[in-house]
């Protein structure tokens, strides 16, 4: 079992650290993580295992682990799935652990029978069994028992952190001998380097293996460079993971917050990247090597080194290379008993380990782990047994290129390493060190120093050799007993590879994919080569011709949080705000967000149905304000403007004069309707496009592209003016009285202002212009003041109207009164193919000799077609509102066929029927026409009429 | 998070730019005599071209139109390069 | 239906405000005039002339009027006095001009904090050099340059978008 030395380890014994594991109190120092803490107080199951609940001990020391995955529980938070080497206990944050996939705790499962089954659950099961009579009835419970951890409903992030950017020269990945070496060569250069490494101090390796570098021991060295590193002006950024490499040098990198800071996302874009990520420890795969009690071989150093933790009291230490020998030895000084089983006949180290006190048997391989909730012996291929209550693994090393491998690098073989490293060069990116498969302390420094003073190449010639590890193939035996696991955290097996290769799933990325292995948290950093080496082996090949899958970020699991940013509620997707909007509050309006805009939808008291029909009342029979201020107003200014507006638009405005207004359509080179609007005549080189809401914007782009690629910029100029100006639009048969209180300077009589023109003129001191424009059928206008002034317009209104019955009008009553008039609304009424001419607009088509956006599109077959959606009124037959979106309907044959929909469809207080608009094949000539209608599976009849259904002529706009 | 860059403005994250089509697409003059062929070429055919491309972009902040050459494969990018001559 | 009135915190600016974040104070100025002017910059006579050099998003402002870069040939005249302009065509100095004064809220950020502010609200390297002042800022559309000194930051946002401008900084 494992316990605490009484002293060692880079923790503070004089600061404990309560904490809690299962229910259980328990104790650390600071400096602990969670899984140093729960080795120290000899917790030896910490939880159950994904598919077969078998138990599980800690195995890693850091970002590897497939084992420990607890849900954290700090400051009423709940965080699933936190790995327990990466987590570090906080003074006064108090701690509280549960295991994950296990009820009701790790030690007593409930569910651990299911091992027993596990014939019925190999990879890929579920293609195979529970299958009758349904998949469907199984899969509740399955998906039920699937998954770790619990995710807490209430959970919420704490204050993010917006993500930050930084740039930089160079980019170091990894504060160990490698890295630092590299970063202090590039800062001592003139470069500006930053330096980011994931653990809490820099040293990497350094910090558990320690030994000499550069004739210095480990730990002053360390310091020292990063002296030499901030006195060229280098940063260092720790607890920082650099987790992706994406497009133009962009590196993604997660801080991680201390002390319930938001974890921060830093986005650096960096001139050149060396990877000096280190490499990980794979282990060796033998019969029930599951077992709590078996761990990596370095992190058992790690423990020791780092937290003053002995893994065990009789070690065994299984390799196949010379780097395990240093961890038998140190764990041999601390006081455990070991033996060291290597499968080399003749390891170079063995008199040193022996010396040492170290028992070794060479040319000897583990076969077997005994035990039954712990390791308790280990038996070898010979047939000997040890006793030993922690056995420590070394399969050799695997580098972490993985950012190297992000950059689009291919790893190639090498088989005198055992190891997939970097391949050819990759543009920007270097690969130094362990990653690079230098695994030589001295080597790898040297080669580091050596990578920064030619960075452009990728990097000088790799300084790998063989002999530093002496590392012999120790592979797994597809046709040894016994369930032997590959990847611990997917659970699976040998015998799933060899599943697999049997029904003939031989590429890697089929798998990963058919056996899950290398696809759970850990990503397969202590499987994923194992699994190609067996996989390999049992398809006659090598594994350099298996292959490694492709490598996506990001290495570690990151925060959606941290993504987002402070990207959320209102900052997720910013409203437009009007002007008037503390007005509209003020008037109790009830707000909706429209094409982007938070505007009034009607206004209280009462439910929507009451206040619409209120507002439209007062609109049809005294005079309503409705807030048009998101109205597009785009200027097109210059002595090419006529020119530029008959072009864009379907209707001529050339012709227009100065002081008139024009309604039409702006179409695409399809000829669709893009948009509709009124466009004003300031003067002959300036005109005002009034474009919808939804449209300004994209309008803009439009009108900026055409004048770049089309027309001479240096004679034609757009300019978006819509945010300067309010409007108010005042309509209602007393507008025109409520207008003359309004004392704006200006001729507002019939005769100087005529429907479908305005006036600039003077309100409160400042300019105002006063539009004769109708949306809702009655006599309108349309009151435009710099936004600054809206406030004071909209006062005088309301107070210099009360006796005429003003009221606000909300958009959804605006909505009802438009269908009434038969005015469409682009993209309701309209849709991907409607053509002006479907809408009763087919004169300038015919007329207009000139070219303008889209003409051409509007004489092909298909626009000429008999057939096509026109636009069209329609009334229900027995007074129930047509629900928008219910088809009309022919028989064809014994079929039903679509001639059309429901566009619009709303309650007319006004008519004292609903009114709805649709598109409808040749609805035009169809007037009169009774029709069925389909919708949800109902029958609806419906008579098709003309669009608009109020006042036809036309007089109320004069009334 | 590519970074392209606008002849006016300079360097600039990739999501400032819009795409707006591939260069070279002429628009076919003479009205309503365009064949449908023709015309439905020029509305809808795109060369779609691997590697090496040659397109038309908009800076959004600043609306400048320009021309992009890249490797839609490397994601390698020129600067882009105004439609007119610098000053004209 | 759902009123969204609710979601969405009633808009904080502009007013006379003034607040502190993250290392920054930020003041909204009120009382400046803007107009949009296009064209041959630097040609026009009265209001519209020595125009030929606005300033970029690291360039300083000083004076009374001076403008920012917002495209190749668009730029924001700025003036804390009215301008007397007339909006339209200018043949003769080939202009185009409209008035926005009441379309951009203007806010000035300064402080030790100014740099950590920028490279979290914006993704432009900072020492690479810029003709323009329109710039993407806390994801806002903006026309951003320095205000007299260099460790004056003055905003431009659109009115409609100041609120979310308050709500970003108020929460970076």
């Amino acid at each position: 079992m494992a316990r605490r030395l009484p002293q060692g380890g880079r923790i503070d014994r004089a600061r404990p650290i309560p904490f809690s594991f299962d229910g259980k109190a328990l104790s650390g120092f600071a400096g602990d993580t969670l899984a140093s803490a729960l080795l120290a107080n000899g917790v030896s199951t910490v939880g159950r295992s994904f598919k077969y609940h078998r138990p599980r001990g800690v195995f890693g020391h850091w970002t590897e682990e497939p084992n420990a995955i607890l849900d954290v529980t700090r400051d009423g938070r709940r965080e699933p799935d936190a790995r327990a080497t990466t987590v570090y206990l906080e003074e006064g944050r108090t701690l509280a652990a549960a295991s994950v996939n296990a009820a009701p705790d790790a030690e007593r499962d409930r569910l651990a029978v299911i091992d027993a089954f596990a014939r019925f659950l190999p990879a890929g099961f579920y293609y195979k069994t529970f299958l009758w009579p349904r998949w469907g009835l199984f899969e509740p419970a399955i998906r039920a028992m699937a998954g770790l951890g619990r995710l807490d409903p209430g959970w919420l992030p704490a204050a993010p952190a917006a993500p930050c950017n930084r740039a930089c020269d160079v980019l170091v990945v990894g504060a160990g001998p490698a890295g630092l070496a590299a970063a202090r060569s590039a800062a001592e250069g003139g470069r500006s380097v930053l330096l980011v490494d994931d653990r809490r101090e820099p040293g990497g390796v350094l910090l558990w293996r320690g030994g000499e570098v550069e004739g210095q021991a480990a730990e002053a060295w360390i310091a020292d460079t990063l002296a030499a590193i901030a006195r060229a002006g280098g940063t260092v950024m720790s607890d920082t993971t650099a987790y992706g490499v994406y497009d133009h040098g962009l590196v993604c990198a997660l801080q991680r917050g201390a002390e319930g800071a938001p974890d921060r996302l830093w986005r650096i874009r960096a001139g050149h990247i060396v990877v000096a990520a280190g490499a990980i420890e794979r282990p060796l795969v033998f019969a029930d090597n599951d077992l709590p009690g078996v761990l990596s071989a370095e992190a058992g150093l790690a423990y020791l080194r780092q937290y003053g933790v002995l893994v065990g009291e009789r070690v065994v230490v299984a390799a196949n290379n010379d780097a395990a020998y240093p961890v038998a030895l140190a764990l041999r000084e601390a006081g455990a008993h070991v033996s060291l089983v290597d499968n080399r006949p003749a390891p170079r180290l063995r008199r040193l380990a022996e010396d040492g006190g170290v028992a070794v048997l060479a040319g000897e391989r583990v076969v077997r782990a005994e035990g039954r909730r712990a390791v308790r012996a280990a038996t070898l291929a010979s047939g000997a047994r040890i006793e030993a209550d922690a056995l420590l693994v070394s399969g050799g090393f695997t580098p972490t290129a993985h950012l190297y491998c992000q950059a689009k690098g291919k790893l190639a073989w090498d088989d005198a390493l055992l190891a997939f490293v970097p391949g050819a060069p990759v543009e920007g990116v270097s690969v130094v060190g362990a990653a690079n498969g230098v695994f030589g302390l001295a080597a790898a420094v040297a080669e580091a120093r050596a990578a920064v003073a030619v960075p452009k190449s990728g990097g000088a010639p790799a300084a790998r050799d063989p002999a530093a590890l002496d590392a012999a193939p120790a592979w797994p035996n597809g046709d040894a007993g016994g369930r032997a696991w590959i990847d611990l955290q997917s659970d699976v097996t040998v015998k799933d590879v060899g599943i697999a290769a049997r029904e003939n799933y031989a590429s890697v990325e089929h798998l990963k994919r058919y056996t899950t292995l290398g696809m759970a948290t850990d990503q397969g950093k202590t499987s994923n080569v194992n699994g190609i080496a067996a996989l390999a082996a049992a398809t006659g090949r090598a594994p350099g011709e298996v292959g490694t899958t492709t490598y996506r970020p990001p290495y570690v699991p990151v925060p959606f949080s941290a993504i987002a940013g402070l990207r959320g509620g209102e900052r997720m997707n910013p409203v437009r705000r009007l002007p008037l909007e503390a007005r509209h509050r003020a008037l109790g309006a009830t707000l909706g967000e429209y094409g982007g805009w938070l505007r009034p939808a009607y206004y209280g008291p009462g439910d929507m149905t009451e206040a619409v029909a209120r507002e439209i009342r007062a609109a049809r029979e005294a005079v309503a304000v409705f807030d048009a201020s998101p109205l597009g107003k785009i200027e097109v200014i210059g002595p090419d403007a006529a020119r530029f507006m008959d072009f864009q638009s379907y209707m001529t405005l050339s012709t227009l004069a100065p002081g008139r207004m024009r309604y039409g359509f702006m179409l695409e080179e399809t000829g669709i309707v893009f948009d509709d609007g009124v466009v004003s005549r300031l003067d002959e080189n300036r005109f005002r496009v009034s474009c919808s809401t939804s449209h300004v914007a994209a309008m803009h782009a439009r009108f900026e592209t055409w004048r770049q690629d089309q027309f001479d910029p240096a004679r034609l100029f757009i300019h978006n003016a819509t945010t300067h100006w309010a409007t108010l639009a005042v309509s209602g048969p007393l507008s025109r009285l409520l207008m003359e209180r309004l004392s704006i300077v200006a001729d507002l009589s019939d005769a100087a202002l005529p429907h479908m023109a305005f006036v600039e003129g003077r309100f409160a001191g400042g300019p105002a212009t006063v539009a004769r424009v109708s949306f809702t059928g009655e006599r309108g206008y349309e009151v435009s003041v710099p936004a600054a002034r809206a406030a004071e317009l909209h006062e005088r209104l309301l107070a210099a109207g009360r006796d005429l019955g003003v009221a606000p009008l909300g958009i959804e009553a605006l909505m009802a009164l438009r269908a009434e008039k038969g005015f469409v609304v682009v993209g309701l009424d309209t849709d991907g193919t409607t053509m002006p001419h479907d809408l009763g607009f087919g004169g300038p088509r015919l007329k207009r000799t000139g070219d303008f956006v889209g003409k051409r599109s509007l004489f092909t077959q298909a626009a000429e077609a008999a057939d096509r959606k026109q636009l069209v009124g329609l009334d229900t037959v027995d007074g129930a509102p047509l629900p928008r979106g219910a088809h009309v309907v022919a028989r064809d044959g014994g079929r039903l066929r679509s001639e059309g929909f429901v566009t619009s469809s709303y309650a007319s207080p006004a008519l004292r029927r609903p009114v709805a608009l649709g598109l409808v094949a040749r609805g035009a000539a169809r007037h009169g026409e009774e029709v069925t209608l389909r919708h949800l599976g109902r029958e609806l009849r419906a008579r098709l009429r003309p669009p608009c259904a109020y006042d036809a002529k036309g007089d109320r706009l004069n009334a | 998070m590519q970074i392209f860059t606008c002849p006016f403005c300079g360097a600039r994250d990739e999501t400032e730019f819009r795409f707006m089509g591939e260069a070279g697409k002429q628009r076919p003059e003479g009205g309503r005599a365009v064949g449908e062929a023709e015309w439905a070429a020029y509305l809808y055919l795109q060369r779609n071209e691997k590697g090496p491309v040659r397109e038309i972009w908009m800076h959004q902040p600043c609306g400048e139109l320009f021309l992009l050459a890249r490797d839609n494969v490397t994601h390698a990018a020129e600067p882009g390069v105004g439609l007119r001559p610098e000053g004209a | 239906m759902l009123d969204r009135g609710a979601f969405w915190t009633a808009s904080p600016l502009p007013g006379n405000e003034r607040f502190a974040a993250r290392g920054v104070e930020i003041r909204v100025v009120h009382g400046l005039s803007q107009v949009l002017v296009s064209g041959r910059l630097g040609g026009g006579a009265g209001p519209l002339a020595g125009l030929s050099a606005p300033v970029g998003f690291r360039g300083v402002a000083t004076g009374p009027r001076y403008a920012a870069a917002v495209a190749r040939d668009r730029a924001l005249l700025v003036s804390t006095a009215p301008l007397d302009v007339s909006e339209g065509w200018d043949d003769e100095a080939a202009v185009a001009v409209t008035r926005i004064d009441d379309g951009f809220v203007v806010v000035d950020i300064a402080g030790d904090g100014l740099a950590d502010l920028l490279a979290a609200a914006t993704t432009l390297p900072p020492d690479v050099a810029t003709r323009s002042a329109s710039v993407v800022f806390a994801g806002l559309p903006c026309v951003a340059y320095r205000a007299g000194t260099p460790d004056v930051l003055r905003l431009h946002v659109e009115r409609p978008l100041a609120a979310a401008l308050a709500a970003w900084l108020r929460s970076v």
